[in-house]
Parts: C-alpha cells; structure tokens; sequence
C-alpha cells in the first residue's frame, strides 16, 4: 500500500511541476506597449567586429504615440533560418523586414526603383553590368557602411555549395565575374548577355546585401545566424522556429524611411483558421486569410487589402506534351496525341467555366489571363490575344470561352464522342488553399464533357515530380504560377533546358534560343511574345486567370499598407505600413 | 525478477531497431527530398551537386547504417527545412512543450475522469451515471482539431478569456489541454468505474459501513485508493498516447512541440527531423510500456519469465 501511495504522490508531483514549469511562458506582446526588451546582445568573438548595438541605445527621440510592433501571421514557411540562401523564395519572407536590395520594386507602380544602389548601367551586349551603390548606408548592429563588397558577398551567397535559393540557379549559370572599381561601385561581368538581369537583381529575387564585416570579421557564419545584419530599417532580434520571427527598429535614423511601429512580430501560423482567430482577438495587425474566410473577417470589421498587382498566375498543365524528345511522346495520351491532340486541349480548355470559377472562389476579383505568366506590364505581352473582335468578345474569350457543347465537337472530331479517362493531380501550394476546390471543379467541368477524371491528390509536389522530370507525365495537375517574368515560364516550361517539360516544340527552341542570344529588348520581348503566341494557339496549357493576393488588416491599428503582391513571398514592404494613430 | 527486467529491456531495444528499420525505409519511400526542397528554376546539375552535399547519392545501406550509427549517440544529422539546426536539437527544443501540453491534458483527464467515474460507479444505472457516460462520450467521439476549432472560437475570439495560440504562458496552455485531455476522459471513466464497482462490494467495504465510518470516507479514502491500481498504470500509457497523439491540436493551436514540429518535416520531406522525431515517440513508448510491465511484475509476483 506504501508503494502506491508513493506511486500517487509522485504522479500527482510531476503533473504539479508540469503545470508550475508551464506558468513561466514567453513574453506577452501588447498591442499598446513596446515589446519586452531583448537580452543585451552576446559580444562577437573577434575582437575586429564591432559589439552589436543593444535596443535601446541611442534611441532618437520622437514625439509620435508608441505603436507597439506590428504584428503579422503568415503561414509557415518552406524553409526556415537566417540562412536566405537556402530555401525557395516565398521564405524569403522570414529575412526581407530587415534587408534591402540594390533595386526595389515600387509598391503602387510595381516598377523596379533604385535602392541601395544609386544607378546601374548595361554593356551594349549586356555582358557587363554596373551598379553605383549609396554612400549612406549603415548596417544593423553597428557593423558600419555599405560597400560593394557587401553586395559581392550577397551574390556569393547566393551560389554557394548549398545554395538552393530559387534563382540559385541562375546566378551560377549567368555570372562569371566581380569587379569591385572602388566602394561604392560594383561590375558584373556575365557568362552571356543578359538584358534582364535587373529583374533577379532587384526585391523579385533573392540577393539581399548582408554585412561582409560581420562574415569577414571572424564570426562568420555563426555570428550571421545568430543575428543577420542587414540595411533595412527593422533589424533581426530573434525567432522560435515554426513559431515567430521577431524584430526590433533600428535604434538610428534609417537612411530611407521612419517606421511607424516600433517593431514587427512575423507569427508563423500554419493553420487558416487560427491566422483568422487571431486577428479577430486582436493578437495580430495583418494575417493572411484565404478567401473562404473573407465574410468572417468583413463581418467583424476587418479590412481586406489585395496587392496592387495579381501574383497568382492560376494554370493546369497538361503532361506530355514532348514535340522535341519525340522518344517520349506517348501518343496514346489523348491530348499529346500530334494529329488529334490540339483538339482534345480546345476541348478541355472550352469545357472551363473560368467566370465561375472567378465568382465563386475568387469573389470575382481576378484578370484574365490569356497565356500564363504573361502580363501586360512584363515584356512578352501580345495585345492581340486581348484584342475586341468583330463578335464584341476578345480573341481569349473567342478561342477559350466556356462552351460545353462545342468541346463534346471537338472531342467527338478527335475520336473521343464517349470522352475518355485521365488522371488529375493536386497538392498543397503556399499561399494558394483554394487548388483543391479548383481541382474539384476542373473534375465536374470535364465529366460534363464526358472525360472521366481519377483526381490524385499528394502531399507535396514532389509526388509528380520524377513524372515531369523524367519525361513520363501522362496526367494534369494545377499549379499556381508566380508573377515571374514570361521568359522565365518559357525557360522552365517550354524549354528542354527546364525541367518540367510542359510543352516543347522546335518552334520554341528556335524562338527561346535566339531570345538567349539577343540583346535588344524589343527584339527579345518579341520572341517571347511569340512563344506565348504558340502557347496560345496550340492550347498548350488551361490557364484560369490572374489572381490578387491578399491580407485581412485591422484597420482600428494599421491605416494604411500598400504592397505590389508581386514579390515572391507575397508579404513585403512591411516599413511601409501606416500605423492608426 | 531481475531477469524478467533484462529481458524486457533487451526486447525494447529490439523494438527500437525495427521502428528504426521502418521509419528509415518509410522515409525514402516518399521519395527524393530534392523534388520537394528545390524551386522549379532548379536545373538538373543543383540536384547532382545537392545530392552530393545531403549525401542522398550513396547506398541506402551505406545511408541506414550511418544513420543506425550516429543515431546511436543522438546524432541524427542536420535538418533540410531548418538549415542551421540538428535535428535532434529541434526535437529536444520542442519535446519540453509536448510534454507539458500532454501533462496538462493528463491533469485535465484525470480532473474530469476521477470525479466522474467514482460518481457513476456510486450511483450506479442513476441519471448521474447517464450523464457521466455522456460527457465521456462525448470527449471520445469529437474529433480533438474540431473541439480545438470551437474552443479557439468560443473562449479566444467570443469571449477573451484565452489566447487563440501559441506560447505566452500558462493561459496559452489551458484551450490545448482541454482539447487533447477530453479524448481521454471516457477511458479512464470507465476504468475507474469498474475498478469502484468491483471493489465497493466488498466486504472489508460493507464492515466499515456497518462501523459506522462516513460514506465519503468509505468511498474516496478506502474504495478508491483500492480502485486505483488499474488506473494508475494506465496514466504510463496514456501520457505516452498524449505526447505522440498531439499533432493536429499542435497544428490548429500553433503550440510549439514536436507534433507541429513532424507535421511541418513531413511537408518538406525533412527525413533527417522525421527519423528523430519518431524515434524519440518510440523511444518514450518503448520506455513506458517497459515500466509498466515492471510495475505489473512487481505488483503480481507471477509474472515472470521461467
């Protein structure tokens, strides 16, 4: 019995401890008081880097009512550290408060604006490009000024042995050498000329400048991943893993802007329906909400702000569409198929009821997207395939417009009047939960017409990928394309030097080709209008439309945020938000 | 007694190896963790050369048996999500927040459960009864992530008792703990009503009454301490159930534990986290059923191994 007793009091012991250990949580963010202080900073190891700044030293004065932080939940990043280089760019989020790029894209024109460098000139074969960077810029931390061997550094990151970055890629296969003239100028000389090299050079992409002082100085990358001094006017305080990012303002005058709120919490939230709780009770300022939920946050006085830009390019791809490595073509594949297949896509792109998916998924709210990842304000833009016909409709609407009746024709003139039986495949994209119910509705439109669909659905892309890779994709999946310049869908879709294979034709390689080798930008904008040209006419993909992202805000706290949507990772500009004072 | 021990230690650690075999092969059945982690833009040479620095291009043998051996001393490499970090550094940083939201939920359980079990078997076929099953029911039958929903909604947004989520402190704690423990309460219920009706007949029950001593004392000090043995035993089983059992709640609640922490390692295919984490659940598994196997032994001498 002693046994037993001791048995229930031990319990009883470690469930107390349990509860009295859980009583001393973390830090209580309040939305009208500053943030609790961080820990002083950890002196650097070498006696070269300077000592970090701690919070409140020198702080400048300032008469404007405390704000608080500025607190945001997104949902949870692909990769996770202060280690930019490695992870695709949507977790590029997780860094981008505190950083700052040579190019910026400007929230309301979506127009690439000088940042941290001044000017930038191009060769006339566009082999050499050289930026003028600005002579006043501090990094976080007391980590001292702007040089061009900070910005050297950011590209070196970007390709390094584990580098995995989304433009990774390009920047090793593109640069071949820096040259650093004096500190404030930088020269790139590339591999092969490059017109567009300012598109993954500016925020679009992924080289944000670090301190080459704090690599340089000893620490290196542990003194990086502990505190990653950037330029931006929010520096990096610290973060729980799968939980939240924190940052603080930088305790000096920024060079470019005063941030109305005294710090930013990112909360990393992987589930829609608590990022819409919270900020219902008021826990954050901005969330990131799926569509479904918009009556909810309208009803409790929340303010829906889209992008100023669509980011989303929605498409489902067809697999097998191999017209150069003919050694895969599977022409039993009824859309791949070279005599009856342009037939069958007609088919399926008429059988879409694009308006309605538009209306009910969407709100309403949405362009049209006639070719994917083409957009009037990127280069590659055919104003033909917008064009009012004589039938009062545009060409898109004309050749794509939801028509049932004509696609069971069309399949009935391919040899298909019973339709037939394919596979679709779905999976889990960021920052677009709405794929499934796309993906359902492409099944109901093509049963409609008599196609018989087996609906997939994976956990992560990586279920098809081998598929695509490997020149074996006899399906469809959807995809959520991003607001990437046109050339780059070509590379990755149309080319045999991407990999997902999409569609290729020797008509595409010719034109992507001589778009490689070009430097004129209205001959190259040419060219990769015509490979949308092709892409159009041969309805080598469904595209469904451009879409808005968008956040919920509380407008009792933020008054004002305006952001391109463009940049990949969605959420950007955050120094830029109003506070309601 | 000390034999039956060694043995039962040594077939844990059997156990061990062959979760271990699985979860290894599981992993590398979901495929290449590249396809997952690399952007589209990837050209074929950034999967030759990350292949190299993951080390995904030897044998899979060669790959289980430097996992097998630095697994041994708790090295179960570098995350491919979390760069930076071990991943055994990750689940360690996490499981302190499991095992107190399963402490919690076991507090709860037992909270709603003991009252409830020794009140049903006291009066016993009453309405009191009924509605003690009811509400076990109840708990056994909502799906945790959907009461998880309507308390987040009810409590955090409605009416401001609670955070929504997260960690800041005790009050963070208590919407969580109500949503895995209630799950629970049926079980343990009914255990504790069978062990109180089991032992309320008997006669050492019947003389103390005929004493004269108060029904409550007969009931919460004498029968109950008698009723507990089962129970207790199964507190061993049910915080390892709890600990292992709480991901979608660490989902919809965004509590930082190693149920969130495997939910987001499998998204990304993080074999190197997976492995971790599900050796660690094991290993806590493993560990509590071996306790609970020697309690029993020591309890009732004749279980043995002749």
């Amino acid at each position: 019995m002693n046994f037993f007793r001791f048995l229930t009091l031990a319990l009883v012991f470690v469930m107390v401890l349990a509860v009295t250990v859980s009583c001393g949580g973390g830090d209580e963010d309040s939305p009208d008081g500053v943030a609790d202080a961080t820990q002083p900073s950890q002196a650097s190891s070498s006696e070269a880097t300077p000592k970090p700044v701690t919070k409140n030293v020198d702080k400048p004065k300032t008469t404007k009512k405390s704000m608080g932080d500025l607190r945001v939940a997104i949902t949870a990043l692909s990769h996770e550290s202060n280690f930019h280089w490695i992870g695709s760019s949507d977790s590029l989020i997780g860094s981008r408060p505190a950083a700052e790029y040579l190019i910026d894209v400007d929230a309301e024109t979506g127009v690439e604006v000088p940042m941290l460098a001044t000017s930038w000139e191009m060769s006339p074969d566009a082999k050499t490009w050289t930026f003028n960077l600005r002579k006043d810029v501090e990094f976080h931390y007391g980590y001292g000024s702007m040089t061009s061997r900070d910005v050297e550094l950011g590209l070196d990151l970007l390709r390094r042995e584990d580098a995995i970055q989304t433009d990774t890629s390009y920047w090793r296969g593109v640069l071949d050498s820096v040259h650093l003239p004096d500190d404030h100028t930088i020269e790139l000389t590339l591999k092969y000329g490059d017109p567009d090299l300012y598109w993954p050079i500016a925020a679009n992409g992924g080289v944000l400048i670090p301190s080459a002082k704090q690599w340089d100085g000893g620490a290196g990358i542990d003194a990086f991943e502990e505190r990653p001094a950037y330029t931006g006017p929010y520096q990096y305080v610290d973060r729980e893993l799968g939980n939240w990012i924190q940052f603080e303002k930088v305790p000096y005058d920024h060079w470019r802007v005063d941030t109305d709120f005294d710090g930013l919490k990112m909360h990393l939230v992987p589930e829609d329906f608590t990022r819409l709780a919270m900020i219902l009770a008021g826990e954050v300022d901005i969330s990131s909400v799926s569509k479904t939920l918009h009556p909810e946050v309208k009803e409790a006085g929340m303010v829906i702000i889209p992008g100023n830009f669509p980011s989303i390019s929605a498409n489902a791809m067809f697999g097998g569409q191999y017209y150069v490595n003919t050694e895969a073509l599977d022409e039993s594949v009824p859309w791949a198929n070279l005599e009856t297949g342009k037939l069958v896509r007609e088919a399926m792109n008429r059988a879409i009821n694009r308006e309605e998916i538009i209306d009910v998924l969407f709100k309403g709210v949405a362009e049209p997207m006639p070719v994917v990842a083409h957009h009037q304000t990127k280069p590659g833009w055919d104003d033909r395939w917008l064009e009012k016909q004589p039938s009062g409709k545009t060409l898109y609407q004309e050749r794509y417009g939801y028509d049932p009746e004509k696609a069971r024709e069309l399949l009935a003139q391919a040899g298909y009047p019973d339709g037939f039986e394919m596979t679709f495949h779905t999976f889990p994209q960021s920052g677009f939960p709405e794929t499934r119910d796309i993906a359902d509705s492409f099944q109901l439109y093509f049963e409609d017409i008599g196609i018989k669909v087996n609906l997939v659905e994976n956990p992560t892309l990586g279920g098809i990928r081998e598929h695509y890779k490997g020149y074996s994709a006899d399906f469809m999946w959807i995809f959520r394309g991003g607001a990437r310049l046109p050339s780059n869908d070509v590379r990755v879709f149309y080319s045999t030097e991407g990999i997902v294979h999409v569609y290729e034709s020797d008509e595409i390689e010719k034109n992507y080709g001589a778009f490689k080798e070009s430097v004129d930008p209205v001959e190259r904008a040419r060219l990769i209008a015509a490979v949308g040209d092709e892409v159009f006419e041969e309805y080598a993909r469904i595209p469904i439309a451009w879409f808005f992202f968008d956040v919920a805000v509380d407008p009792k706290r933020v008054a004002e945020y305006n952001y391109p949507g463009t940049i990949t990772g969605i959420i950007t500009h955050l120094d830029l938000v109003k506070a309601n004072r | 007694m000390q034999r039956y021990i060694a043995i039962r230690i040594f077939q844990s650690l059997i156990t061990l190896v062959a979760i271990s075999i699985i979860v290894f092969a599981l992993g590398r059945i979901t495929g290449n963790p590249l396809d997952v982690l690399l952007p589209l833009e990837a050209q074929q040479d950034d999967y030759d050369r990350l292949t190299i620095v993951w080390g995904l291009d030897k044998p899979l043998y060669q790959q289980y048996f430097t996992f097998l051996g630095n697994a041994a001393s708790g090295n179960f490499g570098d995350s491919w999500k979390w760069p930076g970090k071990t991943a055994m550094e990750l689940v360690l940083d996490r499981l302190p927040n499991t095992a107190i939201l399963a402490g919690v939920a076991l507090l709860v359980s037992t909270a709603i459960a003991l009252p409830i079990g020794v009140l049903s078997a006291v009066k016993r076929d009453t309405w009191v009864d009924h509605i003690g099953k009811i509400i076990a029911l109840f708990g056994q039958s909502l799906p945790a992530f959907w009461l998880g929903i309507i308390l987040i909604w009810l409590f955090a947004v409605k009416w401001d008792i609670f955070p929504t989520s997260g960690n800041e402190g005790f009050r963070s704690i208590v919407l969580p703990g109500v949503a895995i423990g209630w799950f629970q309460v049926a079980a343990l219920m009914r255990l504790i009503r069978s062990a109180m009706l089991d032992v309320l007949d008997s006669e050492y029950v019947k003389l103390a009454r005929i004493k004269g001593v108060p029904e409550w004392k007969v009931v919460w000090k004498h029968c109950l301490r008698n009723a507990a043995i089962a129970p207790l035993t199964y507190f061993a089983l049910i915080l390892g159930a709890l600990m292992v059992g709480s991901v979608s709640i660490e989902t919809v609640f965004n509590w930082p534990g190693v149920g969130q922490l495997a939910v987001e390692a499998a998204k990304a295919s993080d074999f190197q986290v997976l492995q971790a984490i599900v050796i660690v659940f094991c290993g806590i598994y493993v560990l509590a059923n071996l306790l609970v196997d020697i309690l029993y032994a020591y309890l009732d001498p004749r279980i043995r191994y002749s």
